[in-house]
């Protein structure tokens, strides 16, 4: 029952992303007339045949991996990804084309990580082992850091023209950690006499890995990580003082913030106010919501619009290249989607065996709506810009690799539900 | 154990629908007006793909024109230095000129709408300009800051419209930062859109209008002895001979003397100045398709004496002197400034472009007579532009004697009095004779 369920919305997929190929191919002709079309307006179906490969692959792999699994998130999943490549591809065929081998490479991880033998107790024993190995590969971007388009932060590791962002795989971690830690200390964390020594390790990973980040000034996935341990307590101890306590020290970190770091300050006003300077600051933001109300209701349609206006349109504001050719309809799509994957990871956690497998899933599902909710909302003017990817749709081989492992991890996880 | 990851779930799901009801927002809301924003660029993208109309001179001759292939289109403007008139299209930087004012005619469309329909290319614009004459005008104008004007009184025609400094409308994308910096102002039209002191340059309409309303008679003494005129640190003297020379009203505008007409601006009195300053349309922005000022009513603590001799804080643009000159060559009649002659769709035929008005008398035809008589040299004045004793230079003339037809107006920034006569007569002397 669950595999035909998954077999039908595998078929939507396709018929999906072959409609939009096919008219992202006749989009030239309605723009300029045929004069101005050629073999170009096909090279895209390279992204779309790669694509369907990946799913195929993943879907038959899955069937012989774990017999017994969720059976919306990968079609939703790769529906997205798709959907994703093919308006990296529009916007620019270059990213396009790195974008489609990194699904390669996302989909053999989720594969391995589907497929590795016996159940993610190895993941909760060596949780130190994990974390450290996270926090010394970030902290190598301090020393060694680069940044691929050759301005702004430094986030980046890598050579030979393949890049790393280590802080995608950290955050990855961090939950594997917190759900590991609190799964083995409940019970002493959360006591009325709670003893300091067992919150100790704790707080001192979660501090170090702020620390780093706030060192990198890398300031959106702090504030991420910060909301998912915030979250994480909450499940854990299901008490809302913490949610409380946490969103009360946000808001302290966030006045601080505004006061040392320009960063904070130009991001917030140009949130509060974006019309006060929108060739300058704002450029990006007030550009963004051109984009959203030229799509209007049901959009420009597929390459009639110029989402290439928004300066790096193809990583943290795709939704408004979105937005704009597909207009509320597809950004509403979008966000129901991933609201999709969600849900399902909550109902993997609620159902899942024990603590740690509860909190894990609980973790990525949580990790994964903040960051949507995040970008979504600092696209749209709903909360200040932070710097993050939008899952499974953004440019980004490191966050695409990371979203398919933590999406590997719940499909496990259904796959052992109680 | 379960609740707290229900509760998550509800929190979540509110977060998202708040998303979706924010972009609606954007989307639906404030659709309307984030769409029209000027920074919103994308028609301007369709530019690149939709050839843009011509802009033409009376006789034909390209202005503006677009090249390359569709995709990769590109404006050009075979001769840059009429920059401040034509304007420029810039992605970044938007519209300006007459690529603006023209816009509707002048940009494309594409066939969003009918598919496989090859788009529709932009009109065509005819101006009223004759590219010999502009070329004249540049080419005297040359490095001196200022403006210069060539109007058919006839028929209000404009024939060139020179501006300096100018700038190189091909390159507007690259020079951009650098032009809007420099305190010289090239993107500023100063024939239509720059306020200046005028000076002397009023006499001609001040004693029009005195001898309309018969408070002088043209060959009758001076009410009172001719002096220098000291204006703050700076004494104003006759142009021409001395003070000690001048004995009638005639002399006093021959020798282009200041002292005699503050007296008759006194005689006037205000009210009637600002009557005449009005009726000459100082009041409105001349209507050229191009950004205009017009000038703003003098203040009340000034006086009739500073308003006649233009030194009160009535500032106005060479185009209005130009105007003003096509009345008193034209027996007080005043032309409407025209820039557009016609435009034409693709494909279509040419319209004439309608008047913005009527043409409108401002004063007596025998006073516009007399005075015409006077200038028929032209006219030389200088204008005191500021306390630091900067001061401008005009020249108005018009050719040929009967049935005048070409107006010249010069202002130089620099106050070379000497330069701007020159300019102008050499420009008068182009004229066709008849």
């Amino acid at each position: 029952m669950s595999l035909s369920r998954e077999t039908l919305l595998f078929r939507l997929a396709f018929v999906f992303i072959g409609a939009t190929a096919l008219a992202l191919t006749v989009a030239p002709l309605a723009r300029i007339g045929a004069a101005g079309w050629g073999a170009s307006a096909w090279a895209h179906w390279s992204a779309a045949g790669i694509w369907a490969l990946c799913a195929l692959s993943a879907l038959w792999g899955l069937r012989r991996l774990l017999p017994e699994h969720d059976p919306y998130l990968l079609p939703v999943v790769y529906v997205l990804t798709g959907w994703g490549l093919l308006t990296i591809w529009r916007l620019t065929p270059r990213f396009g084309t790195r974008q489609m081998l990194w699904l390669v490479v996302a989909t053999a991880a989720l594969l391995l990580i589907t497929g590795l033998p016996g159940d993610l107790r190895w993941l909760r024993r060596y949780r130190y082992t994990w974390l450290l190995g996270g926090l010394l590969l970030t902290g190598f971007t301090l020393l060694f850091g680069v940044n691929p388009s050759g301005v702004g932060q430094d986030l980046w590791l890598g050579c030979c023209g393949l890049y790393l962002q280590p802080a995608e795989i950290l955050k990855l971690l961090l939950v594997i950690f917190l759900a590991a830690y609190l799964a083995d200390r409940r019970e002493q964390v959360f006591a009325q006499s709670a003893s300091l020594a067992y919150a100790l390790p704790l707080l001192l990973m979660w501090a170090f890995s702020q620390l780093l980040l706030l060192m990198q000034r890398d300031l959106g996935m702090s504030a991420l990580l910060f909301a998912v341990f915030v979250v994480m307590l909450y499940l854990a101890s299901g008490q809302v003082r913490y949610v409380a306590l946490g969103a009360g020290l946000l808001m302290l970190g966030g006045a601080i913030g505004y006061r040392l770091f320009d960063v904070v300050r130009l991001r917030v006003e140009a949130w509060w106010n974006p019309w006060a300077d929108p060739s300058g600051r704002s450029y990006q933001i007030v550009q963004s919501l051109i984009a959203l109300a030229v799509g209007g209701l049901l959009g420009r349609g597929l390459g009639q619009g110029a989402p290439t206006l928004i300066p790096v349109v193809h990583s943290d504001f795709i939704l408004a290249a979105l937005a704009e050719e597909w207009g509320l309809a597809g950004v509403v799509a979008v966000i129901a989607l991933i609201a999709l994957i969600v849900l399902r990871g909550l109902h993997i956690a609620v159902h899942a065996r024990g603590l740690f497998r509860q909190l894990l899933a609980g973790g990525l599902a949580a990790l994964i709506a903040l960051q949507a909710f995040m970008i979504i909302g600092g696209v749209i003017k709903l909360v200040p810009l932070t710097g993050l990817t939008l899952p499974f749709l953004s440019y980004g081989g490191s966050s695409l690799v990371a979203h398919f492992i933590m999406i590997g991890l719940l499909l496990k996880l259904s796959s052992q539900a109680r | 154990m379960t609740l707290p990851f229900h509760r998550l779930g509800l929190i979540i799901a509110a977060g998202f629908l708040a998303l979706a009801l924010a972009s609606g927002y954007w989307a639906y809301w404030e659709q309307a007006s984030l769409t029209a924003r000027a920074d919103n660029f994308r028609w301007r993208l369709a530019e690149q793909d939709v050839r843009r109309g011509d802009i033409l001179d009376r006789h034909g001759v390209r202005l503006a024109t677009t090249t390359g292939e569709a995709g990769d289109l590109q404006r050009r403007y075979p001769y840059p230095a009429l920059a401040p008139v034509l304007g420029y299209v810039s992605l970044l930087y938007g519209v300006a000129g007459i690529e603006a004012s023209a816009d509707d005619v002048l940009h494309g469309v594409l066939a969003a709408e009918a598919w496989f329909a090859p788009p529709t290319p932009g009109g065509e614009v005819r101006l009223t300009l004759d590219l010999r004459w502009q070329q004249l005008a540049d080419q005297l104008l040359a490095q001196h800051n200022g403006a210069l004007i060539v109007l058919d009184a006839s028929t209000g025609e404009l024939l060139a419209l020179a501006s300096h400094p100018t700038f190189d409308p091909n390159e507007i994308d690259a020079q951009w930062e650098r032009l809007a910096a420099d305190a010289r102002a090239p993107l500023l039209n100063r024939a239509t859109q720059a306020l200046y002191q005028p000076g002397g340059a009023l006499q001609p309409l001040v004693l029009a209008a005195a001898l309309q309303t018969e408070v002088v008679a043209l060959d009758a003494p001076l009410s009172q002895e001719a002096t220098p005129l000291h204006l703050g640190p700076t004494t104003l003297s006759c142009l021409y001979s001395t003070e000690a020379n001048v004995y009638t009203w005639r002399e006093a505008f021959h020798f282009h003397c200041p002292q005699p007409f503050a007296v008759l601006g006194e005689q006037l009195g205000a009210r009637r100045l600002d009557q005449l300053f009005a009726n000459a349309r100082f009041y409105d922005a001349p209507e050229v398709a191009l950004p205009a000022l017009a000038a703003a009513h003098p203040s009340p603590t000034t006086t009739a004496a500073l308003m006649a001799i233009g030194q009160s804080d009535l500032t106005l643009t060479p185009l209005h002197l130009a105007l003003v000159t096509a009345a008193i060559a034209r027996e007080g009649r005043m032309p409407v400034p025209q820039l557009i002659s016609a435009t034409r769709r693709a494909g279509g035929e040419w319209q004439a472009m309608p008047l913005a008005m009527q043409p409108v008398t401002v004063f007596a035809p025998e006073a516009a007579r007399t005075v015409k008589a006077l200038m028929n040299n032209g006219h030389s004045a200088l204008a005191l532009a500021d306390a630091a004793g900067h001061q401008l230079a005009w020249f108005s003339g018009f050719t040929p004697f009967t049935d005048a037809r070409y107006v010249v107006v010069v202002l130089l920034e620099d106050g070379d009095w000497a330069a701007a006569r020159a300019m102008g007569e050499k420009l008068l002397a182009q004229a066709p004779r008849p």
